[in-house]
């Protein structure tokens, strides 16, 4: 208890000093904006171009896109950059209720669309690669089926392919849920509302122990300053633009429409063996949002003789930012597009 | 601060809203005979107790019922309060430094959490259900005459106002559900920690600190919780959750755009058009766009293949030409031979 109450009072001394924790640690340029979107390029100090292909980054619409660039030691895209690619990244914004008339059409044939042909016009290419994180993966999925001559290269990471496997406890709290009703009622979902199903997850872990756990961490500078990092981005939660959450709800969660083949991005049929470029699937083993067997799926599913997975033992986010990721997930990733450009 | 320092802190803290109460009692009862059941209590269900005696006679039996059980189980959080404060005290000041047998100080503390569970589940089982059943009756004799059709020129908002009270019932009803479905999750949750401390006795291991034992009883709780909200029963309750707190919603919003519009304020529904009106309006420019720059290439593509065209015809034709003007302004230099 001593040493508890000790460990307590030089963390809270610690938090009262912490400065300079907003997001994002490398710098970046502006290349495209476009509503509430904007699209970044990524540089850094001494950094070496080895791969001329660029690598677009697609997040999801939940949470925001500063987990992967969390801190200078916690970055999947310094890794990247590091390992000498390109990196772009979409940055979707915060969508308000003027916002919640937005469909996936609108997102991904519409934005996500306009992202890749500007950053091919930059380049004067006719291909770029893309990488996709999650629901973003969800996204880069579709683009690619239906975009098949824009996509180079096509990574998934942590991406929900098959989203009625037994494990997937989101579908099963999703089954029953009216989302028409939902949507009706409110326009856009709230962040609060999707925090609070993520908690539900594990939560006796995640709104206790992980505070008693907080303790020990808070004495040390560096690792108070990682843990307030990690807990504004859990946090900052945007609002889900109402038709899109709808539409990724019904069709996705509970109709399983990629693997049964029933979405539609506006007029275009989702078809993922019209995956013909080379496919890379990293997920994570300890998973708990996204099961493994959920992104596994996608072998089963894609029209590519290029197929390949990296398993990285972590969670949904320790991919990101644990140590051991920064080690390996960011060389995985360039040494399988590096072979794959020519 | 040694961990008997924090128990003598406890212990004062105790004394002193002790002093708190009894002083407010005295206070208030200054006039009251006293009574010797009151004194078995702890000074807060003491203060119930007193407050409880001063306001039933003016409730209805109804009422009265209802209420008696809310207090009842106000006095048993505050009892089990006052015991883990003294079941922490006693095993603080008895134990050897560091340790404390888990036998001991956790099987007290896990007999108080399991009465305090049982108590959360006081919509249920508690006192034989007649909680549950009051509150049965009264949703059902409450939703009797809200289904009463409206008549007259006030109809509309009656059946508004009827359907929000519907709503806000079926609401409550699921939300009660939930709270049941916790209830009874803690309880399994501390049976299989309660299980599982036992396995760790048998094995001849201990548990030497409040954290280790914290974090049995995290581990223990989410085992359980991990298997009970997979089910489709939870699935059932938390769509039903939802989906009821949405269609609540939905109507306090029709009822709250009524009255807006009675007043000549914006409204959501207004609003929503516009916007959606503004976002078609927004695809078709971005559709109109994207055909005027396909356009636009296809006719500079037009006009470098004429432009191409033509200078090819043009030098096809200044090929032929040449020869003939090569032949005249030779004519021309020669002198004439007729001068």
């Amino acid at each position: 208890m001593l040493e508890f109450c000790s460990k307590l009072k030089a963390g809270i001394d610690n938090l009262s000093h912490l400065n300079g924790l907003g997001g994002g640690a490398t710098p970046r340029e502006e290349v495209y904006r476009e509503d509430k979107l904007v699209l970044f390029r990524y540089t850094a100090p001494g950094h070496k171009l080895v791969n001329p292909i660029p690598l677009l980054i697609v997040y999801a619409l939940v949470n925001r896109p500063d987990v992967a660039d969390l801190q200078q030691n916690r970055s999947l895209i310094r890794g990247l950059l590091d390992a000498g690619l390109d990196v772009y990244l979409i940055d979707w914004g915060y969508p308000d209720q003027a916002d919640r008339g937005l469909t996936l059409d609108d997102y991904i044939n519409g934005y996500l669309d306009r992202c890749v042909r500007t950053i091919c016009d930059r380049h004067k290419l006719a291909k770029i690669n893309l990488l996709g994180i999650c629901q973003g993966g969800v996204f880069g999925l579709c683009y690619a089926a239906t975009n098949v001559a824009k996509v180079k290269n096509l990574i998934a990471m942590v991406t929900p392919v098959d989203f009625h496997t037994p494990d997937n406890l989101l579908n099963r709290w999703l089954s029953r849920l009216d989302v028409d009703l939902m949507v009706d009622a409110m326009g856009n979902v709230p962040g609060e509302f999707l925090n609070w199903i993520f908690l539900s997850l594990k939560p006796f872990r995640l709104t206790g122990q992980k505070y008693v756990d907080m303790v020990d961490a808070l004495s040390d500078v560096v690792q108070a300053e990682t843990f307030i990092r990690m807990e504004k981005w859990i946090f900052d939660s945007p609002d889900q633009a109402g038709e899109a959450f709808r539409q990724f709800v019904k069709d996705f969660f509970q109709d399983n429409g990629l693997i049964n083949g029933k979405v539609c991005i506006g007029e275009r049929s989702v078809n993922l063996r019209n995956l013909t470029m080379p496919v890379l699937n990293v997920y994570a083993t300890k998973d708990h949002l996204v099961p493994p067997s959920a992104s596994q799926a996608l072998q089963h599913y894609v029209g590519s003789s290029d197929y390949s997975e990296v398993a990285f033992p972590g969670g949904h986010i320790g991919i990101y930012v644990s140590a051991r990721a920064q080690r390996e997930v960011p060389s995985a990733i360039a040494s399988w597009l590096d072979l794959r450009t020519k | 601060m040694t961990e008997r320092d924090a128990a003598d802190w406890a212990r004062r803290w105790i004394e002193a809203q002790r002093d708190y109460v009894r002083i407010w009692t005295e206070g208030a009862t200054v006039n009251r005979p006293h009574s010797p059941e009151l004194d078995l209590l702890d000074p807060w269900s003491q203060a119930l107790e007193q407050w409880w005696q001063a306001a039933a006679p003016a409730k209805s039996d109804a009422a009265q019922d209802l209420s008696a059980k809310i207090v009842a189980q106000a006095k048993e959080y505050s009892q089990l309060a006052a015991g883990l404060v003294g079941a922490m005290d006693s095993a603080t000041m008895n134990a050897t430094p560091d340790k404390f047998a888990v036998s001991g100080v956790a099987q007290t503390l896990i007999d108080i959490w399991k009465k305090a569970a049982a108590t959360t589940t006081v919509w249920q089982n508690y006192d034989g259900g007649s909680v549950a059943e009051i509150f049965g009756k009264m949703v059902h004799e409450g939703m009797e005459p809200l289904a009463i059709p409206g008549i007259g020129k006030p109809l509309e908002t009656q059946d508004q106002l009827q359907k929000l009270a519907q709503r806000g019932i079926k609401y409550q009803q699921a939300w009660r559900d939930y709270l049941q479905f916790q209830g009874e999750l803690a309880g399994a949750s501390l049976k299989h920690m309660e299980e599982t401390l036992m396995c760790l006795v048998n094995e001849g291991k201990t548990i030497d600190t409040y954290r280790e034992l914290y974090d049995l009883w995290v581990e223990c709780s989410e085992q359980v919780y991990a298997e009970r909200v997979a089910s489709d029963r939870y699935a059932d309750i938390f769509g039903g959750l939802v989906n009821s707190l949405m269609a609540y919603r939905v109507e306090w919003s029709r009822t709250i755009e009524s009255m807006a519009e009675g007043m000549g304020l914006p409204t959501h529904t207004e609003i929503n058009t516009m916007s959606e009106t503004l976002q078609t309006m927004q695809r078709q420019m971005t559709a109109l766009r994207r055909r005027m720059d396909r356009l636009q290439q296809a006719i500079e593509a037009v006009n470098t293949d004429s432009s191409v065209t033509a200078r090819a015809k043009v030098s096809k034709r200044t090929r032929k030409k040449r020869p003939a003007t090569a032949a005249l302004a030779k004519q021309k230099r020669k002198p004439s031979s007729k001068t």
